[in-house]
């Protein structure tokens, strides 16, 4: 049987994408892998590629930690907690805000709204130290700083003009149709926003939700100078002290890594459709 | 007629209600500081001395900046950074979306693994390739020795000329797939017509590549580069964590510099006026783009 030059092609395309796959996968192994060797393997030359014992130790040392015995694995289990807490509200008032200014926006004919536009890119491009030295200043005149308050507050400024945006396409298409009637039905303009054109944005809410959810789950520099302790350090604050630190417990360090990506891996293989239409739709459209 | 113009004003008024929340915040947390750090850019907060108080000093902390040789070669090392990152980042994008463009088996599985890096916090991404540049137990130097690449382990990180190199990777593969999904996305979008006439008329697939797909996809490329540009310019978690902007300085680009000024040095004055000379000069790369791209569209 002879080979075409088709097949040979089709063959080495597969191969490449085999090797894309693998560029992705093997760095997130290894992580994994440290994170299930027993210490000594982790320090060894020549590297071992499998795991001789695997054990679950550093996760329950960090899931289990207590404040009695406070280090490391406490520090980051505090941090997974707090980012959970500052992420799940933000998520939840920025998507509301967002919505309602969205609706707003597409809908009703507010002036301005077209500034909407120009803050979404003004929020990407600054440089965030240009918002933080005053927040700094103004968060401590309030006694905001080192609190998860202050995180929340900030996460929802920095993720509503995206979220207003992808809200607004989402409501632009919709047709205008199924409000009109409504409102000749003798519903207001309220009502018909929250029993017909809401219930029926699930999935731009959900994408939108998705993408502030998981800005705020990976934000570092604004937590990194506005929290000092355990009351409100984040992940990612815990994680880049761990990393920094001179003599690293590798395992300890790379279960906190497992542990800091599981939701963002949760999100991809169940919701990739939304991601993949959150990430092209908020760029395409502009 | 009466009564649709009150609708309309009552719908004015209701949106300017639902949007009042979303004005508040972004003035308090977007607006009113970029005012602040303005007035701070012109003044010296004299922090060691308080009774000084503030001081007014005119454009003195934009001289003192644009004087200093620290802020040259910061910016020098992050156009560098941005250059390499937009070069390799959309040629790999653009190649590997045309690699998973075709119908396959288990596609969906495919672009869910590459998606992946690119939702991670960046501080995940740095703490996996702290683990692989690791210079006594890392992956790299484990895998290289292994396959007879190199003799003697070597300190990724700690060298001046590589580890600006080895930064520029780890970043590369946080920020791939964005390019990937996006030029999938306009892979989809061009006619499959225009290659079966260009096949009829014995275009190979090399000229229906030049003339077919790449003047369809400037526009993506063109967002690409734009959004690249603007998110790597800002680049700082990775090397916070991975470098701390040495070995010897050689990995501090401006947003490091921006932050060590403000917050080790408490120059808050020249922080700011760094922060704005930052923002200037992203804001020429997208107006020097948007022009190139639009001549190109002529």
């Amino acid at each position: 049987m002879k080979l075409r030059r088709k097949d040979i092609v089709n063959i080495f395309q597969i191969l490449l994408i085999v090797m894309v796959v693998l560029s992705v996968l093997v760095p997130f192994y290894w992580t994994f892998k440290i994170s299930i060797s027993p210490e000594k393997e982790v320090r060894s030359r020549p590297i071992k590629w499998g795991v001789s014992e695997p054990s679950f130790k550093n996760y329950q040392d960090i899931l289990f930690s207590s404040s009695k015995a406070i280090g490391t694995a406490y520090t980051f289990k505090r941090g997974l907690i707090n980012s959970l807490i500052v992420s799940v509200i933000t998520t939840v008032i920025t998507v509301f805000f967002g919505a309602l200014g969205a609706y707003a926006i597409a809908r009703l004919k507010v002036k301005y709204g077209n500034a909407m536009t120009f803050f979404v890119l003004l929020t990407q491009m600054l440089p965030p130290v240009l918002l933080i030295i005053p927040l700094y200043f103004i968060a401590n005149q309030f006694k905001l700083l080192n609190t998860k308050l202050l995180l929340v507050i900030c996460y929802v400024a920095l993720n509503l003009p995206l979220c207003i945006w992808i809200m607004r396409g989402y409501f632009l298409t919709l047709p205008s149709a199924i409000e009109e009637s409504a409102l000749i039905d003798g519903c207001d303009r309220l009502g018909a926003l929250f029993r017909i054109v809401l219930p029926l944005s699930g999935p731009a809410l959900f994408t939108a939700g998705l993408f502030v959810f998981n800005a705020s789950w990976n934000e570092f520099l604004f937590a990194l100078t506005f929290t000092t302790d355990l009351k409100a350090k984040t992940m990612t604050v815990a994680m880049a002290e761990m990393i920094g630190r001179f003599r690293t417990d590798y395992g300890l360090m790379a279960t906190s890594g497992i542990l800091g990506s599981i939701l963002p891996l949760v999100f991809v293989a169940f919701f990739q459709k939304y991601l993949v239409s959150g990430i092209t739709g908020g760029a395409v459209k502009q | 007629m009466k009564q649709a113009l009150t609708l309309r004003a009552q719908d004015r008024r209701l949106g300017f209600y639902l949007l009042l929340p979303s004005i508040i915040i972004l003035f308090a947390i977007i607006v009113y500081p970029i005012g602040y750090s303005l007035w701070l850019s012109f003044h010296n907060l004299n922090i060691n001395n308080p009774a000084k108080g503030q001081q007014f000093v005119g454009l003195q902390n934009y001289i003192d900046v644009l004087k200093s040789s620290d802020w040259w070669m910061s910016i020098l090392r992050i156009l560098y950074f941005v250059a390499a990152d937009l070069i390799v980042g959309i040629s790999l994008g653009l190649a590997i979306a045309l690699l998973l463009n075709k119908e396959r088996k288990g596609k969906g599985i495919v672009l869910a693994i590459v998606v992946f890096p690119y939702i991670l916090a960046p501080i995940v991404n740095s703490l996996i390739w702290k683990l692989i540049y690791d210079p006594n137990y890392g992956l790299l130097n484990g895998l290289l020795t292994q396959l007879g690449i190199i003799k003697d382990y070597v300190a990724w990180l700690s060298s001046p000329k590589l580890a600006m190199v080895m930064l520029i990777i780890a970043n590369l593969w946080q920020g791939t797939p964005f390019s990937i999904v996006l030029f999938l996305a306009g892979l989809k979008s061009i006619p499959k017509e225009e290659y079966e006439a260009a096949a009829i008329d014995g275009a190979s697939s090399l000229v229906s590549f030049l003339y077919i797909t790449i003047p369809h996809l400037m526009p993506i490329i063109y967002m690409n580069v734009v959004m690249k540009t603007i998110a790597t310019f800002k680049v700082f978690d990775i090397i916070y964590s991975l470098t701390g902007g040495g070995p010897g300085g050689s990995t501090t680009v401006v947003g490091m510099l921006i932050y060590k000024e403000s917050f080790e040095y408490m120059k808050f004055g020249q922080g700011a006026a760094m922060s704005f000379l930052l923002l200037i000069i992203v804001l020429c790369f997208v107006i020097v783009y948007s022009r190139m791209f639009k001549e190109e569209e002529l």
